[in-house]
Formats: C-alpha cells, structure tokens, sequence
C-alpha cells in the first residue's frame, strides 16, 4: 500500500499548508484592521475621476448625463 | 477645480427638481453622513441567522443518517451500525438472463434463434439441452470448428467465458446455462453451481476450444 | 509577525493614504495586456459558439458532418468545453480580472511584460490543445481533454499570471482590501492548486481506481465554484456600486459571502458521483456541502438585491449594468438549482441527462459570460479611450444572448427532466424501430432542437459583440470618446 500512504501524505501536506493559508489570511485581515469600518471600506472603488454619487456607464452616445452630473458636483 | 472631498459633497441648488441622478446624490450624502459604527459591525439580518442555523443543524442531521460513521467500507447510504451483510441474494434466473443479454445476444440473437449460417440457434437445440455437462464445458472451454445443429451446419468460433476466456466464477456459468436451458421453450433442468465446479476440475488440463464431435463423444444426444 | 505576513503588510489600511494613481493612468499603464487578453477571449468565443453549434445540431441530426472525422461529435463537443473554458473564459477572466485588481490596488502597473508573455504562451497552448482534440489525442477525463501534454505551458503560463496579481497586490498604494480584490487573490491562489493537483493525480502520476474519478469531479466543479465564481463575484461586486455610484448595500455581509464560499465549494463537487463506488460518507458531505452553499448565495443575493433595488431606470440605461444584473440574478438561480440537485432524489433523476448540461450552461453563460459580457463593456471605454461605436449592437448582444440563454435553459432542464424521469421507468424504451411508440429518444429530440435554436440566436449575440469590438479596435478617429465617463480624466487633467 506505498502508493497510497504516499498520496495520503502529499495530500496531507499540501492540505495543510493550504488550510494554514487561508486561516491565516483570515488573521491577517483582522489583525489589520480589514474587518472593521466596513462602512468606509465599501467606498474605496470611488475616487475623483468616477465620484460616489454619478452613474458611470451609459450607452454610447448618451454619456453626457453623466458629464454634466459631475461638472455639477465639481 | 477642486480635489478636496468637502467640495465634492456639496449638491447642486435645492431648486431644481430632481432627476434620478439628483436622489442618487442625496442618497449617498445621507449615507455618508450616518455615524460611522463603532466597531464597524453592520447587522445581519436576524432572518438570515435563523435559516443559517437551520441549515447547518440540517447538514449535521444528515450526515448523522447517511455519513456512513465516516467507514471506508460503508458504500450504502441507508446504512445502520450493526448492519451484517445479508447472505447474498443470488438470483440465477435474472443473473442469466442480464449475462446473456450482454454477451449472447449479439450473436445467437434476443430469441436465441441464431443467425443461419453463421452462429447456431439455441432454442431447440440439442446441444443446449439434455446432458448439462456438455453446455458447460461450451462454456467454460469455447467451441470451434463445424457442427451440425438440427440439421444445419455450422463452422466458427465460440469464446471461451471461463480461465482461458471472460474468467467467469462457477455461478455464472451455472446462471447462464441455466436460463438458456430453460428459456426458449427448451424446458430443461437448471444447472447446479457444483456441476460447474465439477466440471472446471475435470477439464482443468484443457487447453484451446473444444471440437464439436470431442464434445458429441463425451456426451452423445 | 511573520515575514510571509509581512509581505501583504505593506500599507496600515487604518491610515487613509491619498493615492498618488488616477484610474485613467491604472487604465493606460494595463492597456496592451488587457486587449491581448479580450481579443484572443472574443475569438476563442466565437470559436467555441461554431463547436457548440456542430456538436448541438448533431445531437438531434446525427448525419451532420458524420464523415468528417476532426468534427465528429465526441471530439467537437470537448473542444467546445475547452475552446469556452480555457479559450474564452480563462482569458475574459484575466482581461477583466486583473483588471479590477489593478484599479482596486491604485499603483503603476509594474512587469506587464509578465502578463503579455503569459497571454501568448497560454493561447498558443490552448489552440495546441484543441488541434490535439480535434485530431483526436483527446483525454477522456472532462474538464482536462486537452493532451496532458499541453498541461505543463497553461501551468507556466498561469503561475506568471498568478505571480503578477500577487505581486500587484504587494504594491498597492491602497491599505483597505477591496472585497473583489479578496475574491480575485483567492481564486488566483485557488485555480493553480486545482490545476496541478488534477493534473498529477490523473496523468502524471495517477492515482489508483476511484480516487481519480474524485479527482475529476473536485476539479471540473472547482474551477468553477472556485475560479470563475469568485472572479465573476469580484466583478459585480466591483461594477455594481461602480456604476450605479453609491456603495454596496451592506460591505459585511459581502465579506461574510466570500468566507462562506470559500470555506464549502471546496467540499461541493463529490455530487457528480452519488451512486458511485466512493465511501458514502465523502458522497454525504459532498452533499451537505452542496447545500449549504445556500448561505454564500443568499448573502450575496441580498447584497446585490439591496444595492440594485430602486435603480432599475440606471440599470436599464447602462449596458454593463444589464449584463451584470442578468448574471447576478443568474448566479442566484442556478445556485439554488445546484444545492438542490444535489440531493439523492432529485440527482436519481437528473444524473446524467441535460438537465446537468443546462445547469452547466446556466453557470457558465448566464452568469459567469454575462457578467464578463458586462465587464468589458465597462472596460473597453476605458482601456480604448473610445466610445463602443453602435448601441444598437449592444442591443442586439444583450437581447439576443438573453433570450438566447433562457430558451436554452427552459428546453434543457425541462427536457432533462422529462429524459430523467424516462430513463427511470423501465417500460419505456430509449429507442425503438416503431416511429409513433414513446421513446427516450424521442421525447428528448424537440428539445434538443429547440436547444439548437437558441444556439443560433447566441451566435448572432456573439457575432453582433465581436463586430461592435472590432469596430471600436480599428474604426476611424472619430468615433473615439467625445464625452463620458473617461473624459472625467481629461477634464480633471484639463482643469
């Protein structure tokens, strides 16, 4: 039975690493603080070129919507 | 312009009626100015904690009924600690009936009526019926070369389905002689598992298929 | 800390860091390795759709191109799998993907000559691969048709992908991570594992008897719950509060979802073997698993739900927003088709008949490529500095591939289920001689032609996408953007 226990051992190894990984991936984000103020971390993807608040895709040709929008807000 | 983010939150003038854009605007400026929590935990709807709890208490059931106790041994999911394996049901008849259908048909056809000219008929044949010995060692040995089968002739090759061949235990051999003698209207006596055995020891030292007239003198009509 | 630890560690994400990186500079710098990317995507698609026509109208006209050995239907139905997973779906993966990952690390984009090389090598191994099935050295394990041979290139070519997005992860410029950028570093770290250990266990050191066909399953099911899921996931969870410009209805619970998903579609893919010679307490978990993904798909369910609702006019107005919204909602339903298939009653039914291949395309099309679909239409502006040159072809692409996936999908799962309860019951024949009698075969044939019909309205979707792409890739001057959401950049500049 070699083959198997040494399947049985890679797949243990290589389980374990990536089992460790991941818990610490988990530690890691709550360490650093990635698991607090989700508010705020919700608006990381806007920024002054494409505001919170203005819609940023339109068909073509109907995207001065958005143009005046954000002259607007400016 | 400006960069700051003071700047960038101010609205257009109350004045004008709102589009969609418009709500979208205040919208976000009310969300923004809600009291950013504490400890930054939103709630989760308490909806939601019941259903995730019934689920995994459901999961834990389940594998409590069908887990098997985690055996590697253990294929059924109905499963029971204490559970023996049953003596095993053997059905000759339905086993013969599916062996046949597998490996038979293809030639001596689903009505055992052969091909004339080319493989020999079953039903009511002489061959098949009368001394079982004979259709075993077909069986076990394969036949080939020419035979005559109610008054045709014939000359091909039958494989062998026992050591030299498909390697079938003795029941098998047993199920399918047996529900060949007595499908097609051939009406003879099932075949004992202990005639196979005594059969398979008996020719142990044959090698290559049996000829047709070996067999008629070992075991005339 | 650890130094492993230390090496994500760059940025205090409490400390609010002012990105020194406009988007349109991210959008510029990831230019040439995002359209190597979709265009040899958009090829490899309609590649893929002609397979996927062949291998359809082959199923209720079995004459078609019967002579022709490359395109018989065993080898052209496999090199439809793989031209759309590792041809179109791979690529629109790591156009789109990377993508959203660069824009969400906010930094110059460094060793994009790691991305070109990795987009050649990895195509150039596809079209190899789907050479080797047509001419026949196809495998007979799904999911990994493609001569294992091939398999070394992908995996090279991978592992420098792979490389590239954690190292941009590394220098990113901004502390708080995004969860689309959760969903697109585990998937990176997933799809590589998935790749090799299925590889190894199978061809090149393979494992004995059962453990391969496990190995099978734990992959064909993987790459998608844990590779195209997550990176489909990233996507909407980015381009949704992206467009519609407000944030995501609740951030925690997002989190909450990819957690979920990543700690049970691991466990899930055992339940293509219910029924199978594997010990029955792998099949029970496998199936407990599979239902318990119920809590990642209802999490992020309402999510979406929450952050869409009360913008259906912007959703209707934007042409990435239809298509994400289609393939969120998708994403849902075949979610929950898929817990509950994997329960021994109903699976004793729909194992091994269409009904399986329509939850597979339910998947893979109507949320995996719709949402892609959405993606590029929000990226290609960006990436081009050019307007799509006709709405009505996104119109057209939009329409149909919806009607076009939902025809599919109806004739599939109720046909499948129609052949699922026949093949149950034993007094119905699959074939017979006599024309009027009920066969398997039979009740299945209107809808599989039916299935036909809705792949020729998915081509014309297909074709109306490449046209509108290949026109913005190389028309005139004058189509390119006047106005719009990337002009915010020049205006910025300009100001």
């Amino acid at each position: 039975m070699f083959e198997w226990n040494l399947y049985l051992m890679i797949i243990a190894v290589f389980g374990g690493i990536f089992f460790a990984t991941a818990v610490a991936a988990l530690w890691w984000s709550a360490k650093h603080g990635q698991l607090r103020n989700f508010e705020q971390g919700s608006r990381v993807i806007f920024d002054d070129e494409e505001p919170e608040g203005v819609h940023t895709d339109y068909f073509p040709g109907e995207s001065a919507k958005a143009s005046d929008k954000l002259r607007e807000i400016r | 312009m400006s960069d700051s983010p003071t700047n960038r939150q101010q609205l257009p003038g109350d004045d004008a009626p709102y589009d969609d854009d418009d709500i979208h605007i205040i919208h976000s400026q009310l969300m923004r100015e809600k009291d950013e929590p504490s400890e930054g935990f939103s709630p989760v709807p308490i909806v939601l904690l019941f259903l995730f709890g019934g689920l995994v208490f459901w999961g834990g059931v389940y594998i409590a009924n069908f887990g098997g106790k985690f055996r590697w041994d253990v294929y059924d999911p109905n499963w029971e600690p204490g559970m023996t394996a049953g003596p095993a049901v053997k059905d000759k008849w339905k086993t013969g009936e599916r062996l046949f259908m597998n490996n038979c048909k293809a030639c001596h056809q689903e009505n055992g009526a052969g091909v004339p000219g080319s493989y020999p008929p079953l039903a009511g044949s002489s061959w098949v019926v009368g001394d079982d010995h004979r259709i075993v060692k077909i069986l076990l040995n394969g036949l080939s070369g020419p035979i005559d089968v109610e008054g045709s002739s014939y000359d091909g090759a039958m494989p062998s389905y026992g050591p030299s061949g498909a390697g079938w235990d003795d029941f098998k051999i047993a199920a399918v002689a047996t529900w060949v003698r007595g499908n097609f209207d051939n009406g003879a006596p099932e075949v004992a598992e202990e005639t196979v055995a005594e059969v398979r020891a008996e020719t142990a030292g044959k090698s290559g298929a049996w000829s047709g007239a070996e067999l008629l003198d070992a075991h005339p009509f | 800390m650890s130094p492993f630890l230390s090496f994500f560690n760059k940025i205090d994400p409490q400390v609010e860091t002012k990105p020194k990186v406009a988007l349109s500079e991210v959008d510029h710098e990831m230019r040439l390795p995002v359209l190597l990317f979709t265009i040899s995507g958009i090829l490899w698609l309609l590649i893929g759709t002609f397979f996927a026509i062949v291998a359809s109208f082959k199923m209720h006209s079995p004459e078609l191109l019967a002579n022709f050995e490359p395109l018989t239907f065993g080898r052209v139905r496999s090199a439809h799998l793989n031209a759309m997973t590792y041809g179109w779906a791979n690529n629109a993966v790591f156009a789109v993907g990377l993508w959203i990952m660069a824009r969400l690390c906010k930094a110059h984009i460094r060793y994009a000559s790691m991305l070109i090389i990795a987009g050649v090598f990895w195509n150039i191994g596809v079209t190899i691969g789907i050479i080797g099935i047509l001419t026949g050295g196809l495998t007979s394990v799904e999911w990994l048709e493609m001569p294992p041979q091939v398999g070394p290139l992908l995996a090279f070519s991978y592992v420098l992908i792979g490389m590239w997005g954690i190292l941009m992860f590394r220098f990113r410029e901004r502390g708080h991570v995004y969860v689309s950028q959760w969903y697109i570093l585990g998937a990176l770290f997933w799809f590589p594992w998935l790749y090799v250990v299925a590889i190894t266990m199978i061809f090149l050191e393979p494992a004995r008897g059962t453990i391969q066909a496990l190995t099978n399953w734990w992959f064909g099911h993987n790459v998608l719950g844990l590779w195209y899921t997550p990176m489909g996931l990233a996507a909407i969870y980015y381009l949704l509060p992206k467009v519609l410009g407000r944030p995501i209805y609740s951030y925690y619970l997002s989190l909450l979802g990819f957690w979920s998903l990543a700690l049970f579609y691991n466990w899930a893919g055992v339940h293509h073997l219910i029924g199978g010679p594997i010990p029955v307490w792998l099949i029970s978990a496998g199936i407990v698993a599979s239902v318990m993904m119920v809590i990642p798909v209802v999490v992020t369910a309402i999510n979406h739900h929450m952050s869409a609702v009360g913008n259906a006019r912007a959703v209707w107005q934007s042409p990435t927003l239809r298509f994400i919204v289609f393939g969120a909602m998708s994403y849902t339903l075949a979610s929950f088709f898929g817990s509950w298939m994997a329960l021994r009653s109903v699976n004793v039914v729909t194992h091994f008949t269409q009904f399986t291949i329509g939850h597979a395309h339910h998947g893979v099309y109507a949320f995996f490529t719709m949402t892609m679909f959405g993606g590029i239409y929000f990226m290609m502006p960006r990436i081009l500095e050019r307007e799509w040159p006709s709405a009505m072809l996104i119109k057209v692409h939009f329409w149909c591939a919806a009607i076009g996936i939902g025809m599919m999908l109806v004739a599939l799962h109720v046909g499948g289920w129609i052949q699922g309860m026949d093949l149950n019951n034993p007094d119905i024949p699959f074939f017979s001689p006599d024309s009027s009698a009920r066969t398997i075969l039979g009740a299945l044939k209107p809808w599989l032609f039916s299935r036909s019909i809705s792949g020729i309205l998915l081509t014309i979707a297909h074709i109306a996408f490449f046209v509108n792409f290949a026109l913005m890739l190389i028309g005139p001057r004058a189509v390119r953007y006047k106005e719009g959401p990337t002009l915010l950049a020049a205006e910025r500049k300009g100001a």
